[in-house]
């Protein structure tokens, strides 16, 4: 390879390398500037992601539904649920289908496991990220929080949702964002 | 020849000359045939192994650095930071290019930097935006955005990390909805084969054909097991038994006269690993499922391409071996009797797998493996002492009290018998080796 095809070999890779988290920036900062916002109920837990450093790890009491459909499932399969916020204020997944909704809000999920009529799977914003020497501690404030208020349902994930694509946008202990539980109400 | 076998020569020659046993032209003759002394050969790999390793922590610890989630700072502020380090590695990466394109440990090192950095761009980015993402495009996306640096700086570092990538993203595609995919891995694998292609045909046992191939060999054991995800329960036997049949014959061909052990990873890998497949293969559990999965509708959920082109895999890999085989038949002699008796694997696996497909009872197919696996050893001990190689002696004995001490463990034999066995094949050990190196002569103090 001539060195003039090498420079120009090595110019459009470098622009490529970049593109992709630049483009991954871009989509997700629409999501968050114009995507609706749900609320989702969680529950933490704290392990770490050798790349990505410490996260907490959300589970969700929205994380099945009826399937009503006589197709057979695959673990891992992609599906879409339409979500609608519920009496309550919080997030509701209506129905779970193979085929992309026409209309409303809807999520990408991950088939998990199924059994007769009922499907469950994994939410696309089940962590999230914050400082290694944090992730723990908001663990801890989580269980210290639900100690102390059994039946509270202050603790969850505020998500924005725009055409399937879902990006968490914070995450609520006590009614209060986490960084500023952190610094209100240290555990 | 070695540096210093050469160093020795070189040393030897004028006192021979001077001495009247070897004549100046035949000396200057041996000079030539055998070349100069590498100068500070030494050296240099010294620089490149710290280069490289130097390259890789500094990249390791900028991906930690920011990994810690600086959660005080704004959203844009650790956005930059995240591409920083990727921004860097291309800098260094476009000076290497220009101004030191020669040098292996600079281009080594700036490549495994510039490759970290690819991956640590996008998981900080999906930390920052708190994307979930899935592993196997995770895992894709950077080995395809890498690649093009193995050429660009003709980098063998990265070609080996690009192997691991790829044979990561074959793990991680296991799931039963990626499974039409993970035939992609072979795909991905040719991708990279002109740079090994290119550097072996310059110095096939130069370090950076050999590390390649290592890395090469070890994921193919794996990765091949990960992309047949889809095929058959049981016709990993096909396929590993060709697979570890070829790798060994493919060295032995190409690579004949590798001086150390260090430079045969295709040898090295295929027999050890068939040793291993052939061992497990005496046992009753790796057989016992085939027939029931054959005759029962457990598979119906596999797609017919993919069942389909699984199959088509292994038994490539199956003829493919036995078409090496057969090409080196007609050169066959007494101390190549181990190689031809690992090149029969496939045969074996093929029967053992077939008879186990439509048989309820599966005992054939482990008498058979029990059988290839005592002729492997006699076979690797025949040649060995045949060829006064001591590696091959201990290599067959090894296999042949494997063979021994499995059955040992299965049988209701009393602790006496077992432990007389014991002792016998330790004498047998001991036996042999001293008497092979008597044969070779007395051992330079």
């Amino acid at each position: 390879m001539s060195k003039r095809w090498l420079i120009l070999a090595f110019v459009l890779v470098a622009v490529a390398q970049l593109a992709v988290p630049i483009v991954l920036i871009f989509q997700r900062a629409a999501i968050l500037r114009t995507g609706r916002a749900y609320k989702f109920r969680s529950r933490p837990v704290d392990p770490a992601d050798p790349f990505r450093g410490r996260y907490v790890q959300l589970a969700f009491d929205q994380n099945h539904a009826p399937w009503r459909s006589h197709a057979e499932l695959q673990h891992g399969q992609e599906l879409f649920a339409r979500v609608a916020d519920g009496s309550d204020g919080f997030a509701v997944i209506q129905e779970v289908k193979a085929e992309r909704p026409d209309q409303g809000d809807y999520l990408k999920v991950r088939v998990s496991w199924w059994q007769k009529n009922e499907v469950y799977f994994t939410l696309p914003f089940d962590r999230y990220y914050l400082q290694e020497a944090k992730a723990p501690k908001a663990e801890q404030a989580y269980r210290e929080h639900n100690r102390r208020n059994p039946s509270s349902a202050d603790t969850y994930a505020v998500v924005r949702i725009k055409a399937g694509d879902a990006v968490l946008a914070d995450l609520f202990v006590g009614g209060q964002p986490l960084q500023a539980y952190f610094t209100n109400c240290k555990p | 020849m070695k540096n210093k076998h050469l160093q020795w020569l070189h040393a030897e020659l004028p006192g021979l000359v001077r001495d009247g046993i070897v004549p100046a032209d035949v000396a200057e003759k041996l000079q030539q045939h055998y070349g100069p002394i590498a100068v500070h050969s030494g050296k240099k790999l010294a620089l490149l192994i710290f280069g490289i390793l130097g390259a890789a922590l500094i990249g390791s610890g900028v991906i930690l650095l920011v990994a810690h989630n600086w959660d005080d700072w704004s959203r844009s502020a650790r956005t930059v930071l995240a591409f920083v380090p990727l921004v860097a590695a291309i800098g260094l990466a476009g000076w290497v290019l220009n101004f030191r394109p020669t040098s292996a440990a600079w281009c080594e090192g700036a490549a495994t930097v510039w490759a970290l950095t690819i991956g640590a761009a996008i998981s900080l980015v999906a930390q920052i935006y708190q994307i979930h993402g899935d592993p196997a495009r995770f895992c894709l996306t950077w080995i395809l955005l890498g690649l093009p640096i193995v050429y660009i700086l003709r980098s063998s570092v990265v070609a080996s990390l690009y192997f691991i990538g790829a044979t990561t993203w074959v793990g991680c595609a296991i799931l039963p909805v990626h499974r039409a995919t993970n035939f992609w891995y072979w795909g991905l694998l040719a991708l990279a084969m002109p740079h090994l292609a290119g550097v072996w045909w310059t110095h096939r046992y130069g370090w950076r054909p050999t590390l390649i191939s290592w890395v090469l060999a070890i994921c193919l054991c794996s990765g091949t097991g990960l992309s047949l995800a889809g095929a058959l329960p049981g016709v990993w036997v096909v396929a590993y038994t060709g697979l570890l049949a070829l790798l060994y014959l493919a060295g032995r061909r190409w690579c004949p006269k590798a001086p150390t052990l260090w430079q045969r990873p295709w040898q090295t890998i295929g027999a050890a690993g068939l040793g291993i497949v052939a061992l497990v293969l005496t046992y009753r559990w790796p057989w016992q499922e085939i027939y029931s999965h054959w005759q029962s509708q457990y598979q119906v959920w596999i797609s017919g391409p993919v069942l389909i082109a699984g199959n088509l895999l292994a038994a490539l890999l199956a003829i493919a071996a036995l078409v090496a085989l057969a090409r080196e038949l007609p050169r066959v002699s007494w101390p190549d009797l181990d190689w031809m008796i690992i090149g029969l694997a496939p045969v074996c696996g093929v029967a053992g797998y077939a008879m186990a497909a439509t048989h309820e009872s599966y005992e054939f197919s482990q008498v058979l493996f029990n059988v290839y696996l005592f002729g492997l050893g006699l076979g690797a001990l025949v040649a060995g002492i045949r060829g006064n190689k001591l590696g091959s002696v201990n290599a067959g004995l090894l296999a042949l009290s494997a063979s021994i001490v499995a059955r040992f463990f299965d049988s209701d034999l009393s602790f006496l018998m077992r432990g007389l066995a014991f002792i016998l094949i330790g004498s047998g050990f001991l036996a042999t080796n001293v008497v092979l190196l008597r044969r070779k002569g007395p051992v330079a103090p």
